[in-house]
């Protein structure tokens, strides 16, 4: 229905068109040429073909675009701009000129830019694209925000994944040989107790962050800070007050959207580079929700000068990079059928992360053998499995499979196919150590099944009921533990949690064995990959947690408690003194409310062990 | 004050011989004022007693009004009437008739009744007025409905199962129902009983239900899964309260204007696809031309419903609709003159009209905990919604082709329809034909229906149909599956169709929710079998082929493509018995099945859904 200047293209609806009104002359002419651009996503590139990584004078159109709509927007927010690549390198950080020139605000402000840059390049792939804004509508209490008795949202507590502490997939990594959480720790940002800056450097749901895209390719991220915390999402300064954690620890979805202006300033500096309409969040719906990609943004009428120094300069620790200099950390790999698996067996192309190659399990129970059966079975279903989030429909799906042993230890990531999105990987180690930590001989547990006992209600989304047992432990251990820069040596949960579906524990013999975490579409789609990949190692029925009783489910949860506690140091003393007593005292403060919580929960809803998508296929475009 | 009526005694009584005193009931003779007491209440004992009767008492006491007169003092047991030869009699209504035995006991139109005998003559069936009034009326009515009911239904698993090994999306699809509900209702009018429209009328409706329903699933019941898989609830009613007056009579052959305020019943079609509801309203309403025309304009403003019952509660939800409607019978002797005189040229009526709809913005919860407003679908927001049907609609016969129509276009604005996420325009059509003919005992009938689609769910057009409120009586009507049931649309938070209506209108509920005009119609054809067994036994037989429209939008909100156009085949039978012959006790059942097509089944599963219910409904 809207009309635009521009005749016979559709808005998109992302460009706002609302003024019918004519526009005079060469005003007209140039909204009409940086309007076309918006809409359709760029024109031919010169430099190389679709796909080409962003060039170092792309960056700095992209940061002058940016500059010029905050000078425009109401606030008129002083900005640090981050522009990653499609694995989360950085390719420059940029101070306005307005910024600060504290060190440990710049450093903060870098870390969050280039969160929100990686977020968005993470949660993209060529078939869809999710901004910050997105990942916020998925984490919250209830899906869709704001209606009561919801289960929470399909994502929740992945804004706990890909910490810069993290041993599998840091959410962005600054020029080669820095180390992030070395450069980020440390840094009183309040008068009261900090959370270590550390903390800021995971997987944001605050606006301002999305991907870039050449014509249908990634080519990248984009992300804009102004230094302002109300408008942010999860966590804020002060974390801890005598009187224990409070309730608001976790901000409402309303203060989000103090921070529109970020978000407008990003979609007009992304410019040309703007995901095509078809693939945005607002073409995927789970569970019938629509996702939200961003709300609607007037672009200026003019355009932006070139970048002067005047403007501002690049973070010396995060300059301005080529893109094509930098190396993927993934190498292409083809998985080949185990011996036995039938005449029908092909192989299945993907990449796999030199980090991680497959091995044996350090607890000496599975075998290279096994890993490599397990992540080809995962493959083999997630090749006939319809992906829920990727556009047209009938793509198949794309994921991450890895498999851990009893002791947190990855023992082989395979990614099926190079396209699938990069949060996805932290996640998929944390599904396996999940599944691996909470199952034992006795009770075996999914990720399904921890996360219906993680989120703020249980059941979940019943408000006037009471909170789950293990509400908030997820935060405890990656806030408090993790990037209070006191992981212990060789913790089992080293890169943290994940408290919602697409992790199994693997038994051989009737011994746990590990786990495999699936990762990279919907949850009811990682639940089958995950299922189908455990073939031949999966839990016995009769200690699943969904065969169990309530009594059994308390005392598997308190067992799992108490290994937790017995692999960390003692809290200090008295009052803490080092951001790392801070986070140690904030984990048992947050252990001490899910035991209480624990022996209070009636357990009279039985938790799934996973669930299938409703039609897993068929997949009709390959 | 009106003259007493009197009855010369020799009026009474013309010739002995036609005056046959048998008793009727077997120990009571009607003619000791004793007995007439008893049975018509009133008088005092001690005014008269036995055997001092006066000539002209002595007469009356033998001509009482049949059926349950209601209460009064027997006519001539007054104290000055003993010695007269005359006696007044209340009113004209009452004047009595003789005691007269014709052979069976219920042949006999001159029975003395009881105040519960709805059978005979019945002071509270509005066939005598009121005592001590002369035309105020009042007509009492109670029924009760018992409900049995057994489905089979798509059902989610749930995310908190019942039962271990629940991998699979779908559950258990059984589900089980009873309810009970009692109505109770009181119509006070002054009139001529049914001779005449009333001069004025107060009615009161109230209901009483009670229901329960068992499922296999967690989340089929409640939004809560700890409360489990059974439910039992109960809610009390005002169904109905007006009041109703003539404002004007136009001619001698009782064409007239009338008002109706108040919460009513009003039925906007023959067949009630846009509005047939229960609603407050303001209503004018008459006839012309000796009943020719008819005519209806009304605003209404309808309440929020119970979820479980259905009946109305005492919240308003913030919706308005204007009526308009004109019906005219015999329409096609006014259309076509020439052949007014033709007997095919009756029978025909036909209906246009206009409705206004207004659905402002509001948010509500039902009362298991569902949002059913705005819908948990695309983009949630409160949605204002406007609307504006036209309509023509037909019912009756054209000779021996009976002949059910109806053509409905409807155009509005949406501010933000969910699954669009945006502003849209609404352009969309709703058409409906039943022809059958009847032999003899039997009916034969075909049927088809039509509801447009949106073809494109995320532009600004929104071409699906929704009515307003409907419950048609169409395509097998109760006894159909695709009428009678509700489908969730399994894997979003909507309906894909409701029970009571044959609309794939994907709204939340149909009857708490708002119109939705991104859907993806329907399309039906098929025919149908009904037979007069005996005079007790009905039997109703359909089968309908059933298409969706348009499959875009499901195809959205299920992020699933190339969905299959079939819906299925509704198959279904059911029998009406009555079995006194009466309307007084009615047994219903029927057994209704959707054998799925491959649209279905792309959504669904493959089995064949059901539904056995098996009704009994008292009325007095």
């Amino acid at each position: 229905m809207q009309q635009g200047g521009v005749s016979g293209m559709r808005s998109d609806g992302l460009v706002s068109r609302k003024r019918g009104r004519a526009l005079r002359g060469g005003a007209a002419a140039a909204l009409a040429a940086f309007a076309a651009v918006a809409i359709v996503g760029g024109p031919t590139p010169e430099a190389g073909a679709q796909g080409a990584p962003l060039t170092t004078t792309e960056v700095e159109e992209i940061v002058a675009d940016c500059l010029f709509m905050a000078s425009r927007v109401a606030t008129r927010p002083d900005l640090t701009v981050a522009v990653v690549d499609p694995e989360g390198n950085s390719l420059g950080v940029f101070h306005a000129a307005g910024v600060p020139a504290d060190a440990a605000e710049r450093e903060n402000r870098a870390a969050t830019a280039l969160s929100k840059a990686a977020t968005g390049a993470y949660f993209s792939s060529d078939d869809q694209t999710f901004s910050t804004r997105t990942a916020a509508f998925i984490i919250q209490d209830h899906f869709p925000p704001g209606v009561r008795f919801f289960p929470g949202g399909p994502l929740y507590g992945v804004q706990f994944s890909s910490f810069a502490t993290s041993d599998v997939n840091p959410i962005a990594f600054g020029a080669p040989g820095s180390t992030p959480a070395a450069a980020l720790l440390g840094g009183a940002t309040s008068a009261d107790y900090p959370v270590p800056a550390a903390a800021e450097m995971r997987v944001r749901g605050d606006l301002g962050g999305l991907a870039l895209y050449r014509g249908r390719k990634r080519v990248g991220g984009l992300g804009v800070d102004d230094g302002r915390h109300d408008g942010r999402l999860t966590i804020p300064n002060r974390v801890l007050s005598p009187d224990g954690c409070r309730d608001e620890y976790r901000i409402s979805f309303s203060n989000l959207e103090r921070a529109r202006d970020l978000e407008r300033i990003a979609v007009a500096g992304a410019g040309g580079f703007l995901a095509p309409g078809r693939i945005r969040a607002t073409a995927i719906t789970v569970d019938g929700i629509t996702l939200p990609y961003a709300k609607p943004t007037r672009l200026p009428r003019s355009r932006a000068g070139a970048l002067t120094p005047a403007d501002g300069a690049f973070d010396p620790a995060f300059p301005l990079r080529d893109a094509s200099t930098i190396l993927s950390r993934f190498s292409d790999t083809v998985l080949a059928p185990p011996p036995g698996a039938g005449p029908d067996a092909r192989d299945y192309v993907g990449q796999m992360p030199a980090a991680f190659p497959v091995q044996a399990g350090s607890d000496g129970i599975l075998t290279a053998a096994d890993v490599s059966r397990i992540l080809w079975q995962g493959a083999r279903r997630a090749s006939i499995t319809r992906g829920a989030i990727r556009r047209p429909i009938g793509l198949e799906m794309q994921c991450w499979i890895s498999v851990v042993d009893t002791n947190g230890e990855v023992l082989g990531v395979f990614r099926y196919r190079e396209d699938a999105t990069l949060f996805s990987y932290d996640v998929s180690v944390q599904k396996a150590r999940t599944a691996a930590f909470f199952s034992d001989d006795k009770v075996a547990w999914s990720c399904r099944a921890v996360g219906l006992f993680s989120q703020a209600f249980y059941p979940a989304g019943q408000q006037d009921e009471e909170r789950a047992p293990l509400f908030q432990l997820q935060d405890g251990i990656t806030v408090g533990l993790l990037t209070g820069g006191i992981p212990p040596a060789g913790f089992p949960l080293r890169n943290g949690i994940t408290v919602f579906p697409g992790g199994v524990p693997l038994y051989k013999d009737g011994v746990l064995a590990g786990a495999v975490g699936v990762s990279g579409d919907g949850v009811d789609q990682d639940d089958i990959v995950a299922d189908d990949a455990a073939t031949g190692f999966k839990a016995p029925l009769a200690i699943r947690c969904d065969a169990s009783t309530g009594p059994e489910l308390r005392n598997s949860l308190r067992r799992t408690l108490n290994r937790l506690e017995s692999l960390v140091p003692a809290g200090p003393a008295g009052v803490p003194a080092t951001l790392g007593e801070v986070g140690l005292c904030f984990f048992h403060e947050r252990l001490r409310v899910c035991r209480n919580a624990l022996e209070r929960t009636e357990f009279d809803v039985k938790p799934s062990w996973v669930k299938f998508p409703r039609h897993p296929g068929p997949v009709t475009i390959r | 004050m009106r003259a007493r009526l009197l009855l010369p005694a020799a009026a009474l009584c013309a010739s002995a011989a036609a005056c046959k005193h048998a008793p009727i009931d077997g120990n009571a003779d009607p003619r000791s004022v004793e007995t007439s007491r008893a049975v018509h209440g009133g008088g005092k004992p001690g005014d008269v007693t036995k055997g001092e009767l006066g000539p002209a008492a002595r007469e009356a006491v033998k001509f009482l009004p049949h059926g349950a007169a209601g209460g009064g003092p027997q006519p001539g047991t007054g104290p000055g009437d003993l010695a007269r030869d005359e006696v007044p009699v209340p009113d004209r209504w009452r004047i009595g008739m003789p005691a007269w035995e014709r052979g069976s006991r219920s042949d006999s139109p001159w029975d003395l009744g009881h105040w519960a005998d709805p059978y005979h003559q019945n002071v509270l069936k509005g066939d005598y007025p009121l005592p001590g009034t002369q035309n105020t009326f009042l007509v009492l009515e109670a029924t009760s409905i018992s409900l049995v009911e057994k489905r089979k239904n798509p059902t989610p698993s749930g995310v908190f199962t019942r039962s271990a090994g629940s991998e699979p999306f779908f559950g258990n699809f059984h589900s089980r129902t009873q309810a009970e509900t009692v109505t109770l209702s009181a119509d006070l009018f002054h009139g001529e009983t049914s001779f005449r429209p009333v001069d004025w009328r107060v009615f009161v409706k109230g209901a009483f239900n009670w229901n329960y329903t068992e499922a296999e699933e967690n989340f089929a019941l409640f939004a809560d899964p700890g409360k489990g898989d059974t439910r039992q609830d109960r809610h009390t009613a005002l169904q109905q309260a007006f009041f109703e007056t003539t404002l004007a009579s136009l001619n001698a052959k009782y064409d007239v204007v009338q008002a109706r305020i108040g919460t009513q019943l009003f039925n906007s079609d023959f067949r009630g696809f846009i509005f047939y509801d229960e609603a407050l309203g303001y209503r004018l309403f008459g006839t012309a031309d000796d009943n020719r025309w008819q005519w209806n304009a009304g605003y209404f403003r309808r309440w929020n419903k119970d979820t479980n019952s259905g009946l109305n509660t005492l919240r308003s939800i913030e919706q308005d609709v204007v009526i308009l409607n004109l019906y005219r019978q015999d329409v096609l002797e006014l259309l076509l003159p020439r052949w007014a005189s033709e007997d095919w040229s009756h029978g025909l009526t036909s209906q246009i009209s206009f409705h206004w709809f207004q659905d402002d913005p509001s948010v509500h919860y039902d009362e298991n905990g569902f949002i059913v407003r705005p819908r948990p679908v695309g983009s949630v927001r409160p949605n204002e919604s406007k609307s504006r049907y036209l309509g023509w609609a037909n019912d009756g016969h054209i000779d021996r082709l009976n002949v059910s129509s109806a053509l409905y276009r409807v155009y509005g604005e949406q501010e933000a329809n969910e699954i669009a996420g945006r502003e849209v325009d609404v352009d969309a059509w709703m058409a409906a034909l039943e022809l059958s003919v009847d032999m003899d005992w039997m009916r034969w009938r075909v049927q088809g229906f039509w509801q447009s689609g949106d073809d494109d769910p995320r532009d600004g057009q929104a071409n699906g149909f929704d009515a307003i409120f409907d419950n048609p009586n169409f395509a097998g009507g109760e006894f159909g599956f695709w009428n009678r049931n509700a489908v969730r649309l399994t894997g979003s938070g909507v309906g894909l169709v409701h029970g009571g209506s044959l609309l794939n209108s994907l709204r939340s509920s149909k009857i708490e929710g708002s119109q939705s005009f991104v859907n993806p119609g329907l399309r039906l054809l098929g025919a149908g079998w009904d037979g007069q067994l005996t005079p007790t036994l009905k039997v109703v037989t359909n089968a309908s082929h059933l298409w969706f429209d348009d499959r875009s939008s499901i195809e959205y909100v299920l992020g699933q493509g190339a969905l299959g156009k079939e819906i299925g085949w509704d198959l279904s039978v059911g029998a009406i018995w009555r079995p006194g012959l009466t309307e007084n006790v009615i047994v219903k059942g029927g057994v209704s099945a959707l054998v799925p097509g491959d649209g279905f089944r792309d959504i669904y599963t493959a089995d064949t859904l059901y539904t056995v219910f098996g009704e009994v409904i008292l009325t007095w």
